[in-house]
């Protein structure tokens, strides 16, 4: 197992406003990670300055040996990273074909998109009969399942999920999760996954890792953090 | 009746004017949000180019045609490029951007006026062919200009919906955030529909270049009309825009009928305002790409 990604003294934020501090965080490969916090405590932040929406003001980010801090989301999409950002991660007013498509934009070769969505309607058979629906017609749920399917389309090696699972009804949370555990069981596909309700999230997790006002305060095996006393704590 | 089988034709000939000045200032404002003043004096640029190569450099019409939308696409990514984008970069509101963009306006007109002085600069011995068909009077550039918009509208057609660069500009319209997180240059197609919407604009440059001639004013007009033409239509809708310039120029024309003529310009502010009361989506907003 060898580290995927690396994050070494990572501090982000917006204009002059510090949202996250000095945190080092490694994912192996092949891995699923959680990073659980409340709202406002920098997950989103992070996420965006490792996958290059923001520029991180200092710190180093490198992914599979190489360093990419400071890069676009296009290279990194290129070199393997793929976000589903929080929030409706989908093209509203396209239909579900298009979206699909637009979310293998990095891919130029049309066979390759015709196969990759192939994979994402095995994965997810409603978008398959709903091809031709306009993404904003979707329900919510199906919405999160094309949002995840066009991270899919470039075939990344570490998916990203902000939380994927917000304003979901329980029982779609669960077949979210599912299937992200699925993607990485299937694909091989190493997963940071942003939540705020831990429950589920730290079921399908090898480790989590607790965020607070902007800094990393736990780092470890979920199981401690499935016993209630301790997560109280930290929260 | 003559009369206004005449103003109808009149109409449509002014209606396609009005469609491809909403087409190009639409295109620029659904995807990249900026409302684009500027958009005037690049019409005006492009003229004077079509003018200096025909009457200054002697080259045929036909040739000096075809610098219209060169001219002027290279002057709008110029725009963005100089002028919105480093503002856009610094998080700047909508509002500066606004601003600027009529600042950038009058100095580029005054700059117009400045080379070319503010006499009407006409293409020399360019007379259009007239045809009489019973009551009504049509010039070749009233029916060219309406085979031009139609032409123009099929073509953008296309292009959005059968190329990468389309589908990457109908998802920056979309959601910009969304459109960089699938790995989208945002500033790479905002460069390409600033060319591409001043390039929409210069084709009806040139028929009013060979209609009344070139002034460095003759393009403050265009933007309030292609601004009005857009609204009315529907932001973001092609067929929006060209139905919404066919009808600012039939309402405009056929009021003629019954309106004095010195009330013309402001027909149009009056339909922008029933219009924006009624359904402020604008008429054919439901009509997307």
């Amino acid at each position: 197992m060898t580290a995927l990604l690396d994050i070494a003294g990572l501090t982000a934020g917006y204009g002059k406003k510090t949202v996250v501090r000095d945190v080092a965080l490694t994912l192996r490969t092949g891995e699923i990670v959680v990073v659980l916090g409340h709202n406002g405590a920098g997950k989103t932040t992070l996420v965006r300055a490792i996958f290059g929406l923001i520029r991180a003001s200092s710190g180093r980010v490198s992914f599979d040996g190489r360093d990419i801090t400071g890069r676009g989301p296009s290279a990194n999409i290129a070199d393997g990273l793929a976000l589903v950002p929080q929030g409706h991660g989908i093209f509203r007013t396209l239909n579900v074909r298009r979206n699909l498509e637009l979310g293998g934009f990095s891919v130029t070769s049309r066979d390759v998109i015709a196969e990759r969505m192939e994979r994402v309607f095995a994965l997810f058979p409603v978008l398959r009969e709903r091809q031709a629906q306009i993404g904003g017609t979707l329900s919510g749920g199906q919405q999160q399942m094309l949002a995840i399917g066009m991270a899919l389309m470039p075939a990344p090696r570490l998916l990203i999920l902000d939380e994927p699972s917000i304003g979901l009804a329980p029982l779609l949370v669960e077949r979210v999760m599912e299937s992200i555990r699925e993607i990485n069981e299937n694909y091989g596909t190493t997963i940071l996954l942003v939540e705020q309700n831990p429950r589920l999230a730290l079921k399908i997790a090898a480790r989590a890792v607790v965020m607070n006002r902007g800094a990393k305060i736990y780092d470890g095996a979920p199981e401690v953090l499935a016993d209630e006393r301790k997560l109280l704590e930290l929260f | 009746m003559d009369l206004f089988a005449q103003l109808l034709a009149n109409g449509l000939g002014n209606g396609a004017h009005y469609a491809l000045l909403g087409l190009g200032f639409g295109l620029i404002f659904t995807t990249t949000r900026i409302v684009h003043f500027a958009y005037g004096p690049v019409f005006a640029v492009s003229a004077f180019a079509v003018w200096l190569a025909v009457a200054v450099g002697g080259l045929p019409l036909a040739a000096g045609v075809v610098l219209a939308p060169l001219t002027a696409a290279a002057a709008g990514a110029l725009v963005y490029w100089l002028a919105y984008r480093p503002f856009e970069r610094r998080g700047m509101s909508s509002h500066s951007v606004l601003i600027l963009s009529l600042g950038l306006s009058i100095v580029l007109e005054s700059l117009l006026t400045l080379i070319f002085g503010p006499n009407i600069h006409t293409v020399p011995g360019f007379a259009p062919p007239i045809f009489i068909l019973g009551p009504v009077f049509l010039t070749g550039l009233q029916i060219g200009e309406v085979i031009a918009v139609l032409g123009v509208a099929g073509a953008l057609l296309l292009f959005l919906r059968q190329t990468r660069y389309g589908h990457a500009i109908l998802a920056l319209s979309d959601d910009r955030d969304m459109a960089r997180i699938v790995g989208i240059d945002t500033d790479r197609i905002s460069l390409i529909v600033f060319a591409l919407g001043s390039a929409i604009a210069a084709v009806a440059a040139v028929f009013t270049l060979l209609n009344e001639g070139a002034t460095p004013s003759m393009g403050f007009n265009p933007v309030f009309v292609a601004f009005v033409v857009a609204v009315v239509g529907g932001l973001g809708s092609i067929p929006g825009s060209i139905l919404g310039g066919f009808l600012v120029g039939l309402v405009e024309s056929l009021g003629l009928w019954k309106i004095p003529t010195e009330w013309q310009n402001s027909i149009a502010f009056v339909l922008l305002f029933v219009v924006l009361l009624a359904r402020p989506q604008g008429l054919f907003a439901g009509a997307r790409r």
